[in-house]
């Protein structure tokens, strides 16, 4: 595309696709945007509108200067930067603005298109969904299109015409960008360890749980993770999915205890094969650390890390959907406790829940002190009295524990689990809160189990000197059903539970979970396609150890070859080459008339070009004449003979029109 | 492609141009006109000329037909005439008990179809299968017409009372649409002093006959024409099927109406090969017919199809 410098009338006609164009790209960006930068673009697009029905004028070169001003202050003021994704991406979106109101030729609407398809790239920052890679389709189409329209001078293709040809301009570019997708090496790791805006959204659970933290979670239906078992998945009643350990209670929050000791965990498995399960996570983004794994994984991934209170751990918090192959055994024990992890995991709040504390010494010497009784005890108290299982508890007071055990008597998971741990520490066995998933539910046509955020669950570990740590599970004693049937049939208020777990709706739940299995493949083979996917695609392909090094070269090989291939046809097509420098010494010609004012127009051919020149330059009639025969004999006759040419090229150079 | 000897080809030339001098003297002024009818001959097509009646039609048609040398049949269309008429019927011959085949009008060189929309559609379409297929098919038994075989088709303007319009599809059989239109003022003067011009008709000396038609025929077909001109035709035909100026854009069958007719021109020039004008300079007889526009485009009512397309379409 020239520079073309256009009419003031034809300079508003592309603001309306263009704006049309940036608000399109722009659309996902909005909810991420500051309310100054909101309405900056709303004013902008007010004008805009204006502009368009000509009721204001275009801003001058000072208004422009102003405004620019005015965008710097406003992202310093929102953002404190223009540093960073968020801030980058509102100050280009500001910008294209303020560039649709400064165009004066083509060349500054294709800048404002190619704005936009910067823009549009940014996108992937935020999120690799689905949904935001068929938006990102139909703006690429979109922009490829308008960019067509403006390159078309005429305006005279049919709209259809420009879609088709947009089309299959992307579908051209589609090869290439398969070839890079899959051969471009691969960085593990976010992209290129840009940084986070600060504030991210966290999913999921967190590090720390109070009365309402885990039946907030259970009104989602969004999925946790997917797993993927190598062979039957265990039953239900065992699918428990450990997050954290939380030791540390302050009379109302267990939080999990700071500066996690980095030792590895001791775990004795008795290797018997019924117990042991092989599967592979495929964990959705949370923004945290930590990782979810069946207890107690004995075999993870070199690149996790598992702690003592037997935490996996990421490298960095989890921004991509992340696949990790896991090895558990779900009867394996748990041993080994360091003297400072017993007092930490016995340690209460001073001057809380007197009758709490006393009715737990009263019932551990009814069981005559025996660790074992004294859990059965307080589960049969749970079980027998009139505890009930609910996603609606009443509030509690300060002493919390004893409302709960002795008037409340309602709540949900992390009340049991909690009051469970407080009455153990209260008899002096060390115990914690452990905050996972339960549960998770086959794909019924897919062989993946889909575990969600309302599978959310909290439970407790108590330590027994020869056994380790042991699970225990307090809600299961209130209310067996949550363990071996699921939440939706807890017999919990059914409002709010999440959609998809409740819904009679046969075509509602296929279409549901259709849509998951499509978002599962897109997960793994798109968004996860990641260094050791590659590998493996590369060993399918019978290359082995392939190192990114290794890869970028063969890349660029690849890219040498190929492009030498395309130039080489589009070079030996047709023998263009002469019939060009027939052309180009004929524009030559045109351009030395040019120079004296008389212009060849495109759509004229050479003999009514000679005809009008003759007319104009009398003098020279000989050779124009000779110059526009030669001419039309080379490139419209069969005769192509060197002497002509020659005598052409000559006649050409020696050329001049005054 | 096999090359004619120049010499020949200029003589085929020289005789054309002879030709058209001729005819120039009786119609006066049409210079164009005269030339693009004679092309559209060579180029072996079939001509319509649409104007008002009165401005000399039937006398070019005459007078081209002298010149050539041809045998020359017109046919007056009317509402009652019937296909028959036209193409020829077998009548039954009692004594020797068999059907015998009267010929036709149309079974000449050189046809005048006068007002062809006076006819009815099933008479014209008899008309215009002939004309495509060179052959008449009477009784169920297919006669080929003789060759060179020319039609001129005269149209008065459709809006007249009492016309039954060619259909689009039809009006693509003929190669080229001319218009006459009124003569300039001189020429017009000089045509109201000088002789009865069917009497100059008559004493006009044919310069060409069946056989030597049927060779410059030959020659023009094998005039050569460049790939860029081959570009040049294809963008003129993609131009007319992407702009939302027209319904439809033209057919392949529009474009080898473009070159043949280009081809044509070529020789009367006295060219060994196309160049881009020829092509332009058939474009409107040859594709205005065939292109309908889009009404709603103001800026380019008055402007016709072909000098639309050939403003946009830059040569090459």
């Amino acid at each position: 595309m020239g520079v073309v410098v256009l009419s003031a009338d034809r300079l508003t006609k592309p603001i309306a696709p263009l704006l049309l164009g940036i608000h399109v790209v722009a659309l996902p960006l909005y909810p991420h945007m500051p309310v100054m930068v909101l309405l900056l673009t709303a004013a902008f697009t007010v004008w805009a509108l204006l502009i368009i029905n000509g009721k204001a004028a275009r801003p001058g070169r000072w208004a422009l200067a102003v405004m620019t001003v005015l965008v710097v202050v406003v992202l310093m003021l929102s953002f404190g930067t223009i540093l960073g994704q968020l801030p980058g991406s509102a100050m280009l979106l500001l910008l294209a603005f303020l560039k649709l109101f400064e165009m004066k030729s083509t060349r500054d609407i294709a800048i404002v298109i190619f704005m936009g398809f910067f823009l549009v790239a940014s996108k992937f920052f935020y999120s690799q969904s689905l949904l935001i890679a068929a938006h990102v389709f139909v703006v690429v189409v979109y922009l490829t299109s308008l960019l067509i329209v403006f390159s078309d001078r005429l305006g005279t293709m049919r709209l259809q015409a420009r879609l088709h040809q947009s089309f299959r301009m992307i579908a051209q570019a589609v090869p290439l960008m398969l070839i890079l997708f899959v051969l471009f090496p691969r960085m593990p790791g976010p992209l290129w360890g840009l940084p986070r805006d600060a504030g991210s959204a966290t999913s999921g659970l967190s590090e720390e749980m109070s009365p309402g933290s885990i039946n907030r979670l259970i009104a989602s239906g969004e999925v946790a993770f997917r797993v993927q078992f190598d062979s039957e998945p265990p039953p239900r009643s065992d699918l428990y999915w450990r997050g954290l350990a939380l030791s540390s209670y302050d009379g109302r929050t267990w939080r999990m205890e700071n500066a996690p000791a980095f030792a590895r965990p001791l775990i004795v498995s008795e290797d018997v094969v019924e117990t042991i399960y092989s599967y592979t996570v495929m964990l959705e983004p949370h923004n945290q650390h930590w990782l979810y794994a069946l207890e107690l994984p004995i075999q993870h991934d070199r690149s996790l890390l598992a702690t003592r209170e037997m935490h996996l751990v990421a490298a960095s918090p989890v921004t991509d959907v992340l696949n990790y192959q896991l090895r558990s055994d779900i009867g394996a024990e748990n041993g080994g406790l360091f003297e400072p992890e017993r007092r930490k995991n016995l340690a209460l709040p001073e001057g809380l829940n007197q009758d709490t504390a006393e009715f737990a010494s009263k019932l551990f010497i009814e069981s005559n002190r025996d660790s074992n009784a004294y859990i059965n005890n307080v589960l049969r108290y749970f079980s027998n009295e009139a505890f009930s299982y609910t996603l609606s508890p009443p509030l509690l007071g300060e002493h919390a524990m004893d409302d709960f055990l002795f008037s409340t008597r309602r709540g949900f998971c992390e009340h049991f689990a909690s009051a469970f741990v407080y009455l153990m520490r209260s008899a002096g066995i060390p115990s914690r809160v452990v905050v996972g998933y339960q549960g998770g539910a086959m794909h019924p046509f897919d062989d993946y189990m889909i575990v969600r955020q309302s599978d959310a669950h909290a439970w407790a570990e108590v330590w027994l000197e020869d056994e380790g740590w042991v699970r225990v599970d307090p809600t299961a004693a209130v209310s067996p059903t949550r363990i071996e049937r699921g939440i939706e049939n807890a017999g919990l208020e059914h409002d709010l539970l999440p959609a998809i777990l409740i819904s009679d709706n046969v075509v509602f739940q296929r279409a549901r979970y259709m849509l998951d299995s499509f978002r599962n493949s897109w997960n793994q083979w798109i968004v996860g396609f990641n260094s050791d996917r590659q590998k493996e695609l590369l060993r399918l392909l019978g290359f082995n150890n392939v190192t990114s090094s290794n890869l970028l070269m063969g890349l660029v090989l690849l890219m040498t070859v190929a492009g030498s291939l395309v130039a080489w046809w589009v070079i030996h097509r047709e023998p263009v080459r002469r019939r060009d420098e027939i052309k180009l010494y004929y524009e030559k010609f045109c351009s030395k008339l040019e120079k004296v004012g008389i212009r060849h127009r495109s759509n004229e051919g050479a003999t009514e070009f000679l005809s009008r020149v003759m007319q104009l330059l009398p003098s020279k009639r000989r050779e124009l004449a000779m110059i526009t025969d030669d001419y039309e004999r080379l490139r419209y006759s069969c005769d192509n003979s060197e002497a002509l040419l020659k005598r052409y090229i000559r006649a050409v150079r020696r050329f001049k029109p005054k | 492609m096999q090359a004619t000897d120049p010499k020949v080809r200029s003589a085929a030339t020289a005789i054309l141009q002879h030709a058209a001098e001729q005819i120039g003297r009786i119609i006066l002024g049409k210079d164009d006109q005269i030339r693009l009818a004679l092309t559209c001959l060579v180029a072996r097509g079939h001509l319509l000329i649409e104007d008002l009646p009165g401005v000399g039609k039937t006398t070019l048609a005459h007078a081209i037909a002298q010149v050539m040398g041809l045998d020359f049949q017109r046919i007056q269309f009317t509402s009652d005439l019937l296909p028959a008429d036209v193409l020829g019927v077998a009548v039954y011959d009692r004594e020797r008990a068999l059907f015998e085949f009267h010929q036709g009008p149309i079974f000449s060189h050189f046809i005048l179809a006068d007002e062809v929309n006076r006819a009815t559609p099933k008479t014209q379409s008899a008309l215009l299968e002939a004309m495509e297929e060179f052959q008449v098919t009477v009784e169920g038994e297919t006669r080929d017409l003789p060759q060179p075989f020319f039609v001129i088709a005269t149209q008065n303007p459709v809006h007249q009372i009492g016309t039954y319009p060619l259909p689009e599809s039809q009006l693509d059989r003929f190669l080229m649409r001319l218009h006459l239109g009124f003569p300039g003022k001189e020429a017009e003067r000089e045509l109201l002093q000088g002789e009865d011009r069917r009497d100059m008709i008559e004493h006009i000396k044919p310069v060409l006959d069946a056989s030597k038609l049927t060779s410059i025929q030959r020659q023009a077909a094998d005039i050569f024409v460049a790939d860029a001109l081959l570009d040049y035709v294809q963008a003129l035909l993609e131009f007319t099927r992407s702009s939302p100026m027209f319904e439809v854009g033209l057919s392949p069958r529009g474009g080898l109406a473009l070159l043949n007719s280009a081809r044509a021109l070529a020789l009367i020039d006295g060219k060994e090969f196309v160049l881009p004008e020829h092509i332009k300079e058939v474009l409107p007889a040859v594709v205005n017919h065939r292109l309908v526009k889009t009404s709603d485009d103001l800026d380019t009512k008055h402007q016709s199809a072909a000098d639309f397309i050939a403003a946009c379409v830059p040569v090459p």
